[in-house]
């Protein structure tokens, strides 16, 4: 581990190097071609407020709002600004922005003044991986629809976004066909570090910390480092508050499939003594029960999670500090009947209609079950050095502590079989230099230190050894902008150590050791053809060492009844990934569709073997981790068109092609063609009552026909169809608004199985929910 | 260098100190405690004389070795009364685990399938707490004529006994995870 210190002096220098140019380049001219434009809306109504003013506090200058609600704000020099919008009779709403770009979006929502409404400080332009990558959010009302649901789950709704499900309560993300180490997650800025390589292993993450969840669909290896080969998931909070007062919000959820209930509330506040001091506490309690299929229950699919973050933070202008912590805690009960003991066991399940173990309906969470619990500490701050720009130094430390109980014998259910402690550190280095003519960029260092160890006491041989890893890598990134084209570019190197602790066959100890390097480059060009179109295209390459799972997985795995066999041998992965986007914006019709192209180099799979392997408790199927090249390929579609007043029809479409290059094969678990139709009404003002809308929509999942064959155990389910309701309205009493929403999921009680369920070889998928939520929003904030 | 940078260059060479000072603790080999190696199975004849042993063995688990299977040779017409040993032999002393399973009876039930043996039966011998079978202790009755094939041992663990015909040794409703599942099946030669 020495060494690592003198790559650490290696990178430091090297960063520092690239940060020189910047610094001799910003303090040259700037040009002064961009231009501001956004529309100016009603926060309750959303109605377009005529007159309301717009100017830029640095410039004195501004504009003035169309009958549209719309304003320009022409030749502005690249810079950062605060802009400032109001009106008469309603709160100013303060947006700060960075121009880099040739258009600047920047809509403001303005709050009545007599009801006493807040308006919350955005961050107008926030520094998105890379403009030509096409990025899908969930913020404001749809992120509120999602409330009560996994962050799989959340965003499931989403183009090339799905989910692996272990039941109805573990959930991972997929983008693009691609999940677990493929794809990253930065929660608040720190890149999740828990036990990804387990597909039964949903991110340890409560989505209610989210005010904005994005997805990055590009392979974004250059500013994130390794494993954003499929792309990246951004889960942000608001920002902290920087003036006085305190506010809050109650969330309060019910649902009937499982009988649960969730409670969030948050509470955040800023200092009246010191401007710019800000604070927040959140917490989320969540239970729920046996979840039921369309016919019968599912034992044992209980839930309990009990999550708390604080963040307190000091912010002006040119620099600020921040703290946060998080604790996600949960206790998962996977369905009892995919607990299985070999290969006939799991024949026997697949040939019975319903699942063997059903009992009366209980809260009662039993084995098998995961309890987990994740910690997290960030502490971030900037500074605007005014030669430079902006550095941005943040550290991470996260403690993931993963035990997974089994049906044991001998009284030992009560002992975890499976009980892994991973530390991370992370620390991430960012200056993002003062736009130089028509330049804009970013450079950093990111460095991580993992310890993961097998907590002793199990009474079963570990499913991978313990390993220390340490990681470093140096990135730059650069873009030209002018008012129709964005030009970008960038390149990164990664440097990954691995050491493994392990047992060999005759119990010895043996410390294998393992270098990784990468060197990763993107470059991109977004074109601006008119306010209306405008074409992205991103090519980009990205990395993953092998995990200590696919180098050393020994042994059974209890939830399929197969035995595991890691290879050393591997090599890292390397992916190209290339994406484009249209993206259309009329008055009644948006449309975006892109195509993705992405090539996996010496892509990590598990391969059969021929024979099943004969043990005591009968015979297993052997999987051992080989490589392949591979190709997944496909297109997302989205579009919405406003049939008339209030009513807008929405459609969207995900499909993926996948083939292993080398064997002229499919390969596995590649999510099925989805079709997405929903039609909403909306009234736009019915006075103390705002915000409602109905939703009707269906979801179309088709049978996966191209699956490698010899390699499942089960053909891929059905196509199948759910219909799903949604609808919500907001009271507001003494300026305290009230938000009702009612969603029936599955409304008609399909019975179905789905490709990505993971449990789809024993019970069908979930049945009718409907879940009610409330969210009460109370004080205010200057 | 600006002195804004000076702090966070103190912290990455911190960072860098910290880390490369972490030292760690060799770890101990974990031991395997529900490891099953070892299925022996004792045959007395009810009229006297030496009993038949035979044994399934697989000393690596679920690793690559295949595991070897003792013959079994018994006499037309006789009732033996038959128990089953199970057992982890990478211990030594090598570790009992009938006691686990008679400890927890209720959620325990051997059940045995035979090919080629026409007329033999295998009658459980033993009962749990609610007078359910256990099948550690059986009567094997062998028919009158010579016969060969194979007989398969299967142990249940959490299974419904109340399902229909558990109790009976049939195991077509029972349920549960498999423990123990004698594949290849011992070779029974009845003479």
């Amino acid at each position: 581990m020495r060494k690592a210190g003198i790559y650490i002096l290696i990178l430091v220098t090297l960063v520092c190097t690239l940060l020189v140019p910047h610094r001799v380049l910003a303090q040259m001219a700037s040009d002064c071609h961009y231009t501001v434009r956004g529309e100016i809306r009603e926060m309750e109504s959303g109605i377009p407020v005529l007159g309301a003013t717009v100017y830029i506090r640095e410039l004195g200058r501004g504009a003035v709002a169309d009958p549209d609600g719309k304003y320009t704000i022409p030749n502005l020099c690249a810079g950062d600004y605060t802009m400032i919008c109001q009106h008469l009779g309603y709160h100013a709403d303060t947006i700060l922005i960075h121009v880099h770009e040739g258009f600047i979006q920047c809509n403001f929502t303005l709050a009545e003044a007599d009801i006493q409404l807040n308006a919350v400080v955005i961050a107008g332009e926030r520094a998105l991986p890379l403009a030509s990558q096409p990025a899908a959010e969930l913020t404001g009302q749809e992120l509120q629809n999602t409330r009560g649901l996994t962050l799989g789950e959340s965003l499931r709704g989403l183009t090339g976004v799905n989910s692996i499900q272990t039941g109805p309560a573990v959930s991972k993300p997929v983008i693009h066909g691609l999940h677990g180490n493929r794809i990253l997650i930065l929660n608040n800025g720190i890149r999740q570090e828990g036990q990804q390589w387990g597909a039964e292993h949903a991110p340890e993450i409560d989505p209610f910390i989210a005010r904005r969840i994005t997805v990055v669909k590009g392979a974004a290896g250059v500013r994130y480092g390794a494993d954003a080969i499929g792309g990246v998931i951004l889960v942000e909070p608001a920002p902290l508050p920087v003036h006085a007062g305190t506010r809050g919000e109650l969330n309060l959820i019910g649902y009937s499939n499982g009988w649960g209930g969730i409670t969030s509330g948050q509470v955040e506040g800023g200092s009246r003594r010191l401007e710019g001091l800000g604070w927040r506490l959140q917490g989320t309690l969540k239970r729920a029960g046996d979840a039921r299929a369309a016919n019968y229950l599912l034992s044992n699919t209980g839930v309990s999670e009990a999550n708390f973050s604080g963040g307190l933070g000091y912010r002006k202008n040119k620099y600020g500090l921040e703290a946060f912590i998080s604790h996600f805690r949960t206790n998962t009960g996977i369905l009892r009947s995919a607990h299985i003991g070999n290969l006939s066991d799991l024949e026997r399940a697949l040939q019975s209609p319903r699942p063997w173990y059903i009992r009366d309906f209980t809260y009662q969470i039993d084995n098998p079950r995961q309890a987990i619990n994740h910690s997290l500490l960030k502490i971030s701050g900037f500074a605007v050095v005014p030669a430079l720009g902006t550095f941005t130094l943040q550290y991470g430390g996260q403690i993931n502590n993963r035990q997974e109980f089994d049906i044991r014998r001998g009284g030992r259910s009560n002992r975890p079989a499976l009980d892994l402690q991973l530390f991370t550190h992370t620390l991430d280095a960012v200056l993002e230099h003062k736009p130089v003519r028509r330049f804009s960029g970013s450079a950093g260092v990111n460095l991580l230190y993992q310890d993961n160890n097998n907590l002793p006491g199990t009474g079963v041989t570990p499913l991978i050894p313990n390993y220390n890893s340490f990681g470093a890598g140096a990135f730059a990134t650069e873009k030209w902008s002018t008012e129709k084209w964005t030009l970008e570019g960038g390149i990164r190197y990664d440097y990954r150590y691995l050491q493994a602790q392990r047992f060999n066959g005759v119990n010895q100890l043996v410390k294998p050791d393992f270098h990784f390097r990468n060197l990763s480059a993107t470059a991109g060009a977004v074109f601006y053809a008119s306010e209306r179109w405008n074409f992205k295209t991103n090519l980009g390459t990205a990395w993953r060492p092998p995990n200590v799972s696919e180098l050393y997985s020994q042994g059974l795995h209890h939830g399929l009844g197969a035995i595991e066999e890691g290879n050393e041998n591997l090599q890292t992965e390397r992916a190209l990934k290339w994406i484009s986007t249209v993206n259309y914006t009329g008055t009644r019709l948006s449309f975006e569709g892109s195509l993705h192209y992405n090539r996996i180099n010496d892509y990590i799979y598990l391969e059969p073997d021929a024979e099943p392997r004969l043990t005591i408790r009968g015979a297993f199927p052997v999987f051992r981790y080989t490589q392949t090249d591979a190709r997944l390929m496909g297109t997302d579609a989205a579009l919405a068109y406003q049939v008339g007043s209030g009513l807008t029809f929405r459609s969207r479409a995900s499909l993926i092609r996948a083939r292993d290059m080398v064997r002229n094969n499919f390969l596995i678990f590649i999510p099925a063609d989805r079709f997405e139709s929903s039609l909403t009404y909306r009234k736009e003002k019915p006075g103390k009552l705002s915000d409602a809308f109905l939703t009707i929509g269906a979801v179309n999942v088709r049978h996966q026909n191209r699956t490698p064959e010899g390699v499942d155990y089960a053909n891929a389910p059905d196509s199948y169809m759910l219909l799903n309701l949604q609808g919500g309205i907001t009271f507001t009493a003494a300026g305290r608004p009230l938000t009702i929403g009612l969603t029936v999921s599955n409304a008609l009680n399909t019975a179905y199985r789905d490709y990505l369920n993971r449990l789809r070889y024993y019970a069908d998928d979930v049945g009718r929910n409907v879940m009610l939520r409330l969210k009460y929003e109370f004080g205010k904030i200057q | 260098m600006n002195k804004l940078l000076k702090l966070p260059f103190a912290l990455l060479i911190g960072f860098a100190v910290l880390i490369t000072s972490c030292r760690k603790d060799d770890p101990e080999p974990e031991n395997e405690e529900e490891l099953i190696t070892t299925v022996r199975l004792t045959f007395a004849s009810v009229t006297g004389g030496s009993p038949v042993i035979a044994i399934w063995r697989d000393l690596d688990g679920t690793g690559g070795n295949p595991p070897t299977v003792d013959p079994i040779t018994l006499q037309r017409g006789v009732t033996y009364n038959t128990t089953i040993q199970v057992l982890d032999e990478t211990k030594t002393p090598a570790g009992n685990l009938n006691e686990e399973i008679e400890r927890e009876a209720n959620e325990h039930q051997f059940f045995f399938t035979t090919s080629g043996l026409t007329g033999m039966t295998i009658a459980y011998d033993d009962t749990d707490g609610n007078n359910r079978p256990i099948g550690l202790r059986n009567r094997v009755t062998t028919p009158n004529n010579a016969a060969t094939g194979t007989l398969t041992v299967i142990l249940r663990h959490e299974l419904n006994k109340t399902a229909a015909g558990v109790a009976n040794g049939d195991i077509t409703n029972a349920g549960g995870d498999t423990d123990i599942q004698t594949a290849p099946p011992f070779q029974v030669t009845i003479q």
